[in-house]
């Protein structure tokens, strides 16, 4: 058997040193051994995935280093097709010698599955070949990773903390309970090769900082948190990580003396750093899984306007320097900026090889990477609703898309703001969804999914 | 099962001596504790989807996790290797925490030792808590696909409106061996086997669909047809109630929890908050409640680790300490939190055996295991007669809690409503929503008949872990329930 040889893209590195957190080149070889001797030992098609990453992490509390993690991983998993018959393997040891007899007894445990032809690789027109997107995305600042030290990552930690300034100037009546704080540096290098000469690598980067807080106001006790991040250095310190502690610190304070207000239908207001819980059920219902599983409320919806026109979502994986883009999904296709919802009308589901095989659906990719709700300003801005800023709990049926869901926010009338908590609301997808009356174009950047402000009318709310 | 202990240092390539030279690497930076904990995990799955087992693997995770402790302040780092030179390296990583260019504030307030007892002595099997008849690292897939498609079989038999089954056997096998600073060496091998089971239904206009799963510390002789008997069963139960379903009027009522799996509302209203570390942080609501009366002096609230071949049972927690059965609320006093070795030494107290980790990739935490409340003395047929206006409950998914505020939810998947002492219409797919103490202080009546549920749980604090729950039946007043 003729062995298969890969051109591996190779991001570039400072000083030409691998960084730690990135696959050597005996990690990347073992990777084409392993496919190499997959087909030598029976299989019929073989797919590897070779994953590293490493995270450094800082946590702090009260202003003090709490916790100082380093975590490196590594995973092989390879999907094998054998006879006709399908198994994925996965190991973390990196090790030719025990190689061999891994694939041996993973090849003789596919072979006692059922035969199922659908399982194959996806066509290989369709897929990456020679790409790396460490550089195209603009997600991978490897030379900030870099200069991230201990040290570094120490004094950026405590340097947000806002813990000593508010010892310092106590407000009347609010006790610091805790503050929590996490920075963390760290990198992602994945190598997807399969045997129809499929090529794919992803490295990049990512910055993190995240605090919570807890207050004591009064006889009840309130928390918040406030977060950052960008996959480059630079970017990440440009957005102000100093203020998180204290919008922490603001948001908690706000909810302070929350009740439940009377169980009724209000107008919905979503603040943009929770509006994507709304539209994941929707984007799940997508699936083409779900959808041949007969799990899916958006069965038999393709081509069918079942949302309001207001409703345009877009799959954009290929978005510049923002972190969660890529440019190929886990069979190794490649992505592109598609619409999956055009005013109200189902356009695409996400279908993998194996569920095209199976119902005839055209393949698209095996799921969305960032859902982007296109904004549409709301012609009457509602004086009298139901502000939501977070979500506590609750479910979305994937069958029938009902729904209910714990809320906290604010109950605006005018000028008047009166915190609650303790409240549900409850419904269904496609109300809720027609019922959209504006979106606003405020997504935070820090956010994969871009969805800003929205707007419902007529939402149940239980509370008193 | 607990073997031999050279079997764990072979299966690591280690010595005791390793041990030791490790863990004075990892105090050379200045920390005054440090433990290791090894991990060797063989992991299986096998899938029956579209009538047929056609997809499988297995997958092995292993590697060592390096923990020094100084003060309550923690350094981790991890290795996927368990070579002398990879194990110093990340020993290293971890001595950090203790380093002189880490701020540590004096930690002369922490009185002791992390533990005011040791626990000496080797593991041992006689009092082991899940022996091991068939290892699954023994087993081979030929074997279990008769038994998904008997499974299959038995599901489709039971209800002519499925349309779709599939079901999932997966098992775990870790080998765990851990040593710390006082020289103290367990180790442990935990099994684990879940077989769950979806089916999705039509009446030829809506479609429903239902779950129902089982999971055990045990190896492959959990697999009977008896079990398969008891999950087809459960998979179609109260079919005709789901189709017939709708939204109660939503707003605040008296709820009866069902005796099983309503003990998501111990886990998640009480279990979290009682976590020592958020107690430790005086983030829970329960932070000043110790030995204060917290509820109904009939209550009594457990967290148990050793109950046999249970899904939340351990020999030890993933910090070597002994599990146990600890009691959080005994006769309406809230008498403990739940600690690991940071948490209790912080109250300078004994550990109780619920430092647990995913893996040897994150630090333990303190963690529930199998959580529940003792039965009382009432009917449950009483107990739902005695409400005039409300919902009983059942079936659940899944639930959360904000630990600073207390509010809790669990979302329901089936119950009736009731309406004069009698249950009437079913509904479903509603969250229920709570704050904590307020919850366990209205709970006015228990029943007799405690059950455990031995379905799947899985806690997500932080990192996953299994867990299980249970609770009599039990009527919480006014109780806010989502509706239309």
């Amino acid at each position: 058997m003729k062995e298969i040889r890969f051109d591996i893209p190779t991001p570039s590195f400072p000083g030409g040193v691998i960084p730690e957190g990135v696959l050597t080149p005996e990690e990347i070889d073992l990777a084409v051994l392993t496919l190499n001797k997959a087909l030598e030992l029976g299989a019929s098609q073989c797919r590897i995935t070779a994953s590293k990453s490493l995270m450094d992490l800082v946590a702090t509390l009260n202003g003090e280093v709490d916790k100082v993690t380093h975590s490196m991983d590594r995973a092989m998993s390879i999907a094998l097709f054998v006879d006709g018959k399908f198994g994925s393997f996965s190991t973390n040891r990196f090790l030719s010698s025990e190689m061999e007899s891994f694939l041996k007894k993973a090849i003789d445990s596919v072979r006692m599955l059922a035969v199922d032809p659908c399982r194959t690789l996806p066509s290989p027109e369709r897929t990456i070949k020679d790409a790396s997107s460490s550089m195209s995305l603009g997600i991978c600042d490897i030379e900030g990773n870099l200069s991230m030290t201990p040290e570094k990552r120490i004094e950026t930690a405590l340097g947000a903390s806002g813990f000593a300034r508010w010892a310092s100037s106590p407000r009347e009546g609010v006790t610091v309970l805790s503050e929590e704080g996490e920075f963390s540096r760290s990198i992602a290098d994945i190598l997807l090769i399969d045997s129809q000469g499929t090529v794919g690598r992803q490295t990049d980067t990512a910055f993190d900082y995240g605090t919570e807080v807890t207050l004591q106001v009064g006889e009840g006790k309130v928390s918040s948190y406030s977060w950052r991040s960008n996959p480059i250095l630079s970017k990440f310190l440009e957005s102000d990580i100093a203020s998180c502690a204290d919008e922490a610190f603001a948001k908690a304070l706000e909810k302070a003396g929350a009740v439940a207000i009377p169980s009724g239908k209000y107008t919905m207001v979503v603040d943009k750093d929770c509006s994507s819980r709304l539209l994941s059920p929707v984007v799940n219902a997508l699936s083409g899984s779900a959808v041949q599983q007969k799990n899916s409320f958006l069965m038999d919806a393709l081509g069918k306007k079942v949302f309001s026109d207001k409703v345009t979502v877009s799959d954009c994986p290929r978005m510049q320097g923002q972190g969660g883009s890529r440019l190929f999904d886990s069979e190794g296709v490649v992505t592109r900026n598609e619409t999956v919802i055009g005013n109200g009308t189902v356009k695409r589901y996400s279908v993998s090889t194996y569920i095209a095989n199976k119902t005839g659906m055209a393949p698209s990719v095996d799921d969305v990477t960032r859902m982007v709700l296109t904004p549409v300003q709301i012609k009457e801005k509602p004086s009298t609703y139901i502000k939501v800023t977070g979500f506590n709990g609750g479910n979305c049926s994937p069958v029938t898309g009902d729904f209910s869901y714990g809320i906290e926010g604010f109950f605006i009338d005018g000028e008047k703001s009166v915190p609650v908590h303790g409240m549900l609301i409850t419904g269904n997808m496609f109300t809720l969804w027609n019922n959209l009356l504006g979106a606003e174009d405020d997504s935070p950047e820090k956010a994969l999914h871009k969805v800003g402000t929205l707007t419902f009318a007529g939402v149940d709310f239980s509370g008193e | 099962m607990i073997q031999p202990q050279q079997y764990y240092l072979d299966t690591f390539k280690v010595t005791v001596k390793d041990l030791e030279d490790i863990v004075g690497h990892a105090l050379s930076g200045g920390g005054d504790w440090a433990d290791l904990f090894f991990e060797n995990s063989s992991f299986s799955d096998l899938f029956l989807r579209d009538g047929e087992v056609s997809s499988g693997g297995f997958h092995v995770d292993y590697g060592v996790g390096i923990r020094v402790l100084s003060g309550d302040r923690t350094g981790y780092a991890y290795t996927e290797s368990t070579s002398p030179k990879d194990l110093r390296s990340a020993a290293l990583a971890a001595a950090t925490i203790g380093h002189g260019s880490v701020h540590i504030p004096s930690i002369a307030s922490l009185e002791g030792g992390y533990v005011p007892r040791l626990y000496r002595g080797k593991p041992n099997p006689a009092a082991d808590r899940y022996p091991i008849i068939r290892d699954w690292r023994n087993t081979s897939a030929s074997e279990f696909v008769p038994v998904l498609e008997s499974l299959r079989d038995k599901v489709m038999a039971k209800d002519p409106r499925i349309i779709k089954v599939s079901a999932i056997l997966q098992t775990q096998v870790s080998d765990i061996m851990m040593f710390n600073s006082f020289s103290e060496l367990k180790y442990d091998t935990r099994p684990m086997g879940t077989i769950a089971v979806s089916a999705r239904f039509s009446d030829g206009k809506t479609t429903r669909s239902n779950h129902a799963s089982r999971s055990f510390r045990m190896g492959a002789e959990m697999i009977t047809d008896a079990l398969l008997d008891e999950l087809a069963a459960e998979v179609v139960r109260g079919m005709d109630d789901r189709f017939a379903a709708k939204r109660p009027k939503g707003g605040k009522m008296d709820v009866v929890m069902g005796s099983g799996a309503s003990g998501i509302l111990l886990h998640e209203a009480m279990g979290h908050a009682f976590e020592a570390d958020f107690n430790r942080k005086g983030q829970s609501i329960f932070a000043e409640s110790l030995g204060k009366k917290v509820c109904n002096e009939n209550i009594s609230i457990v967290d148990d680790g050793t109950i046999k071949y249970n899904r939340g049972s351990l020999n030890f927690d993933d910090e070597g300490v002994p599990a146990q059965r600890t009691y959080m609320v005994e006769n309406g006093i809230l008498t403990s939190f739940l600690h690991d070795r940071i948490s209790a030494r912080h109250y300078g107290i004994a550990s109780t055996g619920n430092g647990r980790r995913e893996s040897f990739r994150y630090n333990p935490i303190p963690r529930m295991r199998a959580t529940y409340m003792e039965s009382g003395n009432a009917a449950p047929s009483d107990i739902i007669a005695s409400v005039k206006k409300g919902i009983y409950v059942d079936e659940f998914s899944n639930g959360q809690v904000k630990i600073g505020e207390g509010d809790f939810t669990f979302f329901v998947k089936s119950g009736h409503l009731i309406e004069d002492g009698h249950l009437t219409m079913p509904v479903s797919d509603i969250n229920v929503i709570g704050n904590g103490p307020e919850a366990l202080a209205r709970i006015v009546a228990v029943g007799n008949d405690l059950k455990i549920d031995d379905g799947a749980w899985t806690c997500g604090k932080e990192q996953s872990a299994p867990v299980s729950c249970g609770i009599p039946t039990v009527l919480v007043k006014d109780l806010t329930v989502g509706g239309e």
